[in-house]
């Protein structure tokens, strides 16, 4: 029992810390993507591909 | 080395280390599931207690895989957003729904079926419970088939179109998207290999416990489960990498025929390099061992059919390249305002070769107006380099014959009941646990390597891919993962040795080894393990 309960315990702290961690490499390094639900402003995305002159950012239509 | 300050290559070592390293947690949860379901319905059956002893031991070794693996994978979604932004958006209306279940199986279904799975002994029913531990093996495969059906699309882009108003790719059929005959054999093969890797890893500590001969009715019968699901799945990973390699060379010819350091077109049936040294400044194989006719009977299943070389593909690649900047001019006509049927046919008739245009954006910002000496450049860039494929591959092959030998070798020894002096075959299989890990490794290497320079293959080119990041914050990040990654890594080899080395005294039944009234080890009982299982 003192074992088992030893590593429920373990697991347990590891996956908190492990959340933990996550979140503070998500914060630090992820919490600001480009693109929001997998999408980019169309003019954004026609200046990266094709250099075209600015035109003004609309998301597209789904 | 990738260059200190280059964004792309910096974005891809991130997101390969990160995939790696997800990957060494996956096959064995993927395997041990169904070894664990196989364990639990022999118990169903019998009513031996052995048997019950068997899933909860092993089940405490999946259970801490389990809770390192978790989550590992979200990190390359994060990735998607921040590094990945114009991949992201290109096909963020194919990939959002495949990762969206995965997430959903992952969560509900796996991790729900997984805590029930271990609190759930004293509060169900035999029979209930295997159909948890059923539960726990079909969520865990099916999460690994949503993804793989989303990297199976980046190989084989089917079931949708370039929608020219939003810039992206966007769903046609979904269908075609799930039934999508790359990710189909890519999700079995992976899937097989995964129970390969359990496989190995019950069989190399079960082995351990029979040369120390302890727990040797434990051991013996967790053996012979892994040997015969061993086999059955080793067998499987053959077969249907022999399937993948036949699609490859059907929708990805240049990754094929990179594998194969096929540089010429040869007469058909073309002839398997064996082993040699592909040189690709040179564009040969030094010291060339061939096996006439193989590659051609392999690749194409047919006397006739001929497996494209190298040097022709590259060819064909800079005749695509050239239609690609007709595609890409008639874009620029639509996308400048003129929405005509005549420019919508235009660009209709040459829009598959779009992603080819777009490889020129490497080496000018104006397409239309590529020289002939870019064009050539980026045609070359169509080849990933050879040689990390070559010996990669024939790695992961040389792996895949050592697993079946060792898996052939404990059945036959198992069947004729002659095990305990086979110690080589014992020791084989103890150093033997981490080499599917190797395999799977230099399975992925091939994969995703060989795809290169596409994200997705023949549509959007690597280097247009990526976010305009700044080094520091991809090296920041990158250590980041490194450092996230290894902790893990290290808590769970070290709980992972701690509870082997406990075994199966580690559920306290005081049946085991090195407790109070357990066995004495030694030859008597290993005989009278023997008899059990030619009973069973």
């Amino acid at each position: 029992m003192h074992i088992r309960s030893n590593l429920a315990l373990t697991l347990a702290v590891t996956i908190a810390v492990k959340c933990l961690l996550l979140y503070g490499l998500w914060a630090a390094c992820f919490s600001h993507p480009q693109t929001r639900h997998m999408l980019l402003p169309a003019g954004q995305v026609e200046r990266h591909l094709f250099a075209l002159p600015a035109a003004p950012d609309s998301l597209p239509h789904k | 080395m990738p260059p200190l300050d280059d964004v792309v290559a910096l974005s891809r070592l991130q997101f390969a280390a990160t995939a790696l390293y997800h990957f060494l947690f996956v096959p064995l949860t993927l395997g041990l599931a169904w070894i664990l379901f196989i364990m639990e319905s022999v118990y169903v059956m019998t009513g031996r207690q052995v048997y019950k002893d068997m899933t909860q031991f092993w089940g405490k070794l999946f259970g801490i895989n389990f809770a390192m693996g978790v989550t590992t994978g979200i990190t390359m979604e994060f990735q998607f957003g921040t590094n990945w932004a114009y991949y992201s958006h290109y096909v963020g209306d194919i990939f959002g729904a495949p990762l969206a279940i995965e997430g959903l199986m992952a969560f509900f279904l796996e991790s729900t079926m997984v805590g029930l799975f271990f609190l759930g002994w004293q509060r169900l029913s035999p029979r209930k419970h295997l159909l948890v531990t059923f539960c726990v093996a079909l969520g865990s495969s099916l999460s690994a088939l949503w993804i793989l059906i989303a990297n199976g699309w980046m190989n084989h882009p089917v079931g949708a179109a370039f929608n020219f108003d939003t810039m992206r790719m966007e769903l046609v059929s979904i269908a075609e998207v799930i039934f999508n005959p790359v990710a189909q054999v890519k999700f079995v093969h992976t899937a097989a290999a995964g129970y390969v890797t359990a496989s190995m890893f019950v069989l190399g500590i079960s082995a351990l416990y029979l040369l120390k001969a302890r727990d040797v009715p434990f051991a013996l019968r967790s053996f012979a489960i892994a040997a015969a699901f061993g086999l059955a799945s080793t067998l499987s990973v053959i077969v249907l990498g022999d399937e993948s390699g036949y699609t490859a060379g059907e929708v990805n010819k240049v990754k094929l025929a990179a594998i194969e350091a096929a540089w010429e077109t040869q007469p058909a049936p073309a002839g398997l390099t064996l082993f040699g040294f592909p040189d690709d400044d040179k564009q040969t194989t030094e010291y060339a061992v061939e096996l006439p006719w193989v590659l051609g009977l392999i690749a194409t299943r047919s006397y006739d059919g001929r497996v494209t070389g190298l040097k022709e593909l590259r060819l064909e690649n800079e005749a695509r390249i050239h239609s690609g900047m007709r595609a890409y001019a008639a874009l620029l006509r639509l996308k400048g305002g003129d929405k005509s049927p005549e420019a919508r046919a235009a660009f209709d008739a040459v829009k598959a070769d779009l992603g080819y245009g777009l490889l020129l954006k490497k080496y000018t910002p104006n397409v239309v107006d590529a020289s002939e000496a870019q064009i050539r450049q980026a045609a070359a860039d169509t080849i990933p380099k050879v040689a990390p494929l070559f010996w990669s591959f024939r790695g992961m092959v040389f792996l895949g014959f050592l697993f079946l030998f060792i898996f052939c070798a404990s059945v036959w020894f198992m069947v004729r009941r002659n095990l305990a002096p086979q110690r080589w075959l014992l020791r084989l299989c103890v150093i033997s646990i981490p080499l599917p890990w190797v395999a799977a490794e230099l399975g992925w290497i091939v994969a995703e390597y060989g795809r290169q320079p596409w994200t997705i293959a023949g549509v959007l080119p690597t280097h247009l891919s990526a976010s305009s990041l700044s080094p520091a914050s991809l090296w920041f990040s990158l250590f980041g993962f490194l450092g996230f990654y290894t902790l893990l890594l290290v808590v769970e080899m070290g709980l992972m040795i701690k509870y082997a080395r406990l075994g199966p005294a580690s559920l306290h039944t005081g049946r085991y080894h090195g407790e109070p009234g357990a066995e004495k080890p030694g030859h008597l009982a290993e005989q009278q393990a023997k008899n059990e299982i030619a009973a069973v």
